[in-house]
C-alpha cells in the first residue's frame, strides 16, 4: 500500500513512516493538510493516515477534499487523535473511516494497517469483477442487439394484416420467447405460426431461426401443416440444447375461412367461441413440443376442424394463464375461461384489459412472461387481386400489341412430348395473360387432347362409359401413340384486339377424319366423359366446329 | 410431383400433384385402391394448379368407388381457378369443395 502521512509534527512523521515501512507499505509524507491535497492530486494513495490539528487546513477538511477527487474509489483516511471526547470519535468516523488514539502504539498501528489493507484488497477484487461484470453485460447487449436484428430482418414480412386476425404479443416477444407468424397461403387463405420457447435467451433465439425460416419458406410453397411440423421438429432437434423444446401450435386455414387444419404440441387449449360469446369447443395440444421428439418418432398427425360463420377461435400462450398479480395469484385458465364465457361485443380487448387489470398491481406492471393472443373470426379472406392490380392489367392490356402463335406438329413430336405445356411457357410472357394461364392451358389441353385422341388415335369416347372403361381407354390411349406415325396436328394461337376488346383465338386442326358434332352437349351426372366439351363451353366466349369437325376454334376474352 | 396418400384413423386424405391430368390415372388409382374400409376421403388440391377433364373423370369414378354420399369425400385447399373448373363442371353437387 501507499500511505500518505500528513501530520505537522516532523518527529511524528518520522516515526509513522518508519512504522508503516517497516509493515511492508510505502510511506509518503506531508507536512499540511494543503499539500496532502496536492499530492493526492498526483497520485492518489491507498491509505491516509491524517492529524486533525494542523496549520492551513486542518485534518477533517483535507480529507472531505482528497476523498472528494476521486468518489467512487475507496480511500480510508484514519485520523490521528489525542482527544477521548466521544464527538471526536463521531466525527473521525464520519469524514474519515477510523481513527488511532495519540500517542501511537505501534502494535495498534501494525494491526489498523493490517485491517485497512485487507479491506482494500478485498475492495479491489470486488472492484475488478465489477468492470468485468460491466463488460460482459455489454458484450451481451450487443450480442442480443445483434440477435434481435437478425430476426427482425428474417421476419420483419411476417405478420401480414388480415381483417379477420387480431393478435397480440408483448413487447419483449421478438426473439426471447414467443414469435407468431403468418404466411398467406397459395390457395387465397393462411398460415399461421404460435410459438413458445421454452426456456429463454440467446441460444433460444438462435436455435429457433432456422426453424421459423423453414416454417415461412414451406408455407410459401404450399405444405401441409403435418409436414412443416416435422421439418421443424427435425431442425430444432438439430439446433437446440437438449432441455429446450418449442411449444407450438401450426395452422392452415383455407380461403372461406370455414376449415383449419392444426397441428399443435404443448401450447395450452385453444377455445372456439359462437358468435353469441359461448364457448362452444376447445382445441386441446395432442402433440409434444417441437424438438422433444426424435424424427422417427414425431407424429405429423393434424386435426381438421370447421368453424361455423362468425365463430372465433383464439390461440394464447401460457403467458397470460401464468400472470401473477401483486399477492402472486395467477390469471389462471378459469378466469380465462370465465372471460370467454361472458358474451362481450370486443372479447379481443376486454380480455387483454382484464389481464392488464389483474397485473397492474404487480410490482412492475409487466406480466411475468412474454404474452401472446390470437384471435381469428371465421369469414373469408379477401380474393387476392386487389383493384388496384386489376387497374394496372387493364391499362397494359390496352396498350398490348396484337400476336399470333402457329404449331405444326408431326407424330415425332407429339409421340414424345405433351405440347401444351410447352406452349404455355411461350405465352405466360404475354402481357394480360398471367391471371387467365390456367384457363387458357385448360382450353388449349381439352381442344388438343380431342384432336390427338379422336383425330389421331381414333379413340372412342364410349369406351369410357364403363367403370373400367375409364382405364382401359387411358390404357389405349398410351399403347396408340407410341404407335403413331402418320397425321398432324395444327395449332394456332392468336391475339385479337377489336373494339378495345381483347380476346385469344385457339385453333387446333387435326388430319383425322372428323366427327358429326351436337350443337348442344348436355351433362348427364356421372357421365365419364363429354366433361371436357361442357367446360370449353362454360370458359369460352365461343367454341365452334368447322371443316368436318377437324378443326376447333375456341375464343377466350381476357379482361 | 407424385401423389401421396397418408392415414388419419379411418380416414384417408390424397395429395394430388402439381398437374392433375391422364397422367396421374394410374397413381391415382393405387391411392385408393384397398382403402374401402376407409370412412372418409380428403383430397388435397393444395399443389394442383391445372386439371383436366380426365381429372374430373378420375373425380367421379373415386366417387363411384366410395359410395355417392356428398359428405365422403371432400376437395379441400382448392384455388380459385380449380374451384371454378369444379364448380363449372357442377360438381359442388358431388363433392365438398373448400
Amino acid at each position: 500500500m501507499n500511505v500518505l502521512i500528513v501530520d505537522d509534527t516532523a518527529d511524528s512523521r518520522i516515526l509513522l513512516s518508519a512504522l508503516v515501512e517497516n509493515n511492508g507499505h510505502q510511506a509518503w509524507t506531508a507536512s499540511n493538510g494543503k499539500q496532502a491535497i496536492e499530492m493526492s492530486e498526483n497520485e492518489l494513495p491507498d491509505l491516509v493516515i491524517m492529524d486533525i490539528y494542523m496549520p492551513h487546513m486542518n485534518g477533517y477538511e483535507a480529507g472531505i477534499k482528497i476523498k472528494q477527487l476521486e468518489p467512487n474509489r475507496y480511500l480510508p483516511i484514519i485520523f490521528l487523535t489525542g482527544s477521548t471526547q466521544q464527538e471526536d470519535y463521531f466525527k473521525c468516523l464520519e469524514i474519515g473511516d477510523d481513527f488511532i488514539n495519540k500517542p501511537i502504539k505501534p502494535a495498534v498501528l501494525t494491526a489498523k494497517l493490517n485491517i485497512h489493507s485487507r479491506a482494500l484488497n478485498l475492495h479491489q477484487k470486488v472492484r475488478e469483477q465489477s468492470q468485468d461484470l460491466q463488460r460482459y453485460k455489454n458484450h451481451v447487449d450487443q450480442e442480443h442487439e445483434m440477435v434481435e436484428h437478425i430476426f427482425s430482418q428474417r421476419f420483419k414480412d411476417t405478420q401480414v394484416d388480415y381483417d379477420n386476425i387480431k393478435y397480440h404479443t408483448s413487447s419483449e416477444s421478438l426473439f426471447i420467447g414467443d414469435i407468431f407468424i403468418t404466411v398467406p397461403s397459395q390457395s387465397g387463405g393462411t398460415y399461421l405460426l404460435i410459438g413458445d420457447i421454452t426456456g429463454k435467451g440467446l441460444p433460444a433465439a438462435v436455435g429457433t431461426i432456422p426453424a421459423h425460416s423453414a416454417f415461412v419458406s414451406m408455407a410459401k410453397k404450399g405444405f401441409n401443416i403435418g409436414s412443416i411440423a416435422a421439418e421443424m421438429n427435425t431442425l430444432l432437434q438439430d439446433h437446440l440444447p437438449d432441455h429446450m423444446m418449442l411449444a407450438a401450435t401450426l395452422i392452415e386455414i383455407n380461403q372461406q375461412g370455414n376449415q383449419l387444419t392444426v397441428w399443435s404440441g404443448g401450447l395450452p387449449p385453444s377455445v372456439i367461441t359462437s358468435p353469441d360469446g359461448m364457448i362452444s369447443r376447445t382445441i386441446d395440444s395432442r402433440h409434444a413440443p417441437l424438438a422433444a421428439l426424435r424424427t422417427h418418432e414425431f407424429l405429423q398427425d393434424v386435426e381438421t376442424i370447421t368453424l361455423n360463420p362468425g365463430e372465433r377461435v383464439y390461440w394464447y400462450t401460457d403467458g397470460i394463464t401464468d400472470s401473477t398479480n401483486s399477492s402472486g395469484e395467477m390469471f389462471g385458465e378459469e378466469q380465462l375461461f370465465e372471460i370467454f364465457q361472458s358474451p362481450c361485443s370486443n372479447q379481443f380487448d376486454n380480455l387483454l384489459n382484464q389481464l392488464q387489470q389483474h397485473i397492474a398491481g404487480d410490482s412492475n406492471g409487466k406480466p411475468n412472461d412474454d404474452i401472446t393472443l390470437v384471435e381469428f373470426t371465421s369469414t373469408p379472406f379477401p380474393e387476392k387481386e386487389t383493384e388496384q392490380n386489376k387497374e394496372k392489367r387493364q391499362q397494359e392490356l390496352e396498350y398490348s400489341l396484337p400476336w399470333n402463335l402457329s404449331l405444326h406438329l408431326e407424330p415425332e413430336q407429339l409421340r414424345n412430348a405433351d405440347p401444351v405445356p410447352q406452349i404455355i411457357k411461350i405465352l405466360s410472357n404475354a402481357i394480360g395473360f398471367d391471371i387467365h394461364q390456367d384457363f387458357i392451358s385448360i382450353i388449349l389441353s381439352e381442344l388438343f387432347n380431342n384432336a390427338l385422341d379422336h383425330g389421331l388415335l381414333l379413340l372412342d369416347s364410349d369406351i369410357k362409359n364403363s367403370e373400367e372403361g375409364f382405364f382401359e381407354y387411358y390404357n389405349m390411349r398410351s399403347d396408340r401413340l407410341k404407335a403413331l406415325n402418320e397425321g398432324y396436328i395444327d395449332i394456332h394461337i392468336e391475339h385479337r384486339k377489336k373494339a378495345k376488346k381483347n380476346t385469344l383465338s385457339i385453333t387446333v386442326t387435326d388430319s383425322g377424319p372428323g366427327f358429326q358434332f351436337d350443337e348442344k352437349t348436355s351433362i348427364k351426372d356421372d357421365d365419364y366423359h363429354g366433361r371436357g366439351v361442357y367446360m370449353l363451353q362454360e370458359l369460352c366466349q365461343s367454341l365452334k366446329y368447322r371443316n368436318g369437325g377437324r378443326t376447333a376454334e375456341a375464343t377466350y376474352l381476357i379482361q | 410431383m407424385t401423389i401421396t396418400k397418408t392415414k388419419q384413423g379411418d380416414q384417408i386424405s390424397i395429395r394430388l400433384p402439381n398437374k392433375f391430368n391422364a397422367d396421374c390415372i394410374q397413381d391415382f388409382r393405387d391411392a385408393y385402391t384397398e382403402e374401402n374400409d376407409s370412412k372418409g376421403i380428403l383430397i388435397d388440391f393444395r399443389e394442383t394448379e391445372y386439371m383436366d377433364s380426365s381429372g374430373l373423370g378420375m373425380l367421379i369414378h373415386i366417387r363411384r368407388e366410395f359410395g355417392e354420399e356428398r359428405s365422403n369425400i371432400k376437395l379441400i385447399n382448392c384455388r380459385s381457378q380449380i374451384k371454378r373448373i369444379l364448380l363449372i363442371s357442377r360438381f359442388d353437387k358431388y363433392f365438398e369443395i373448400s
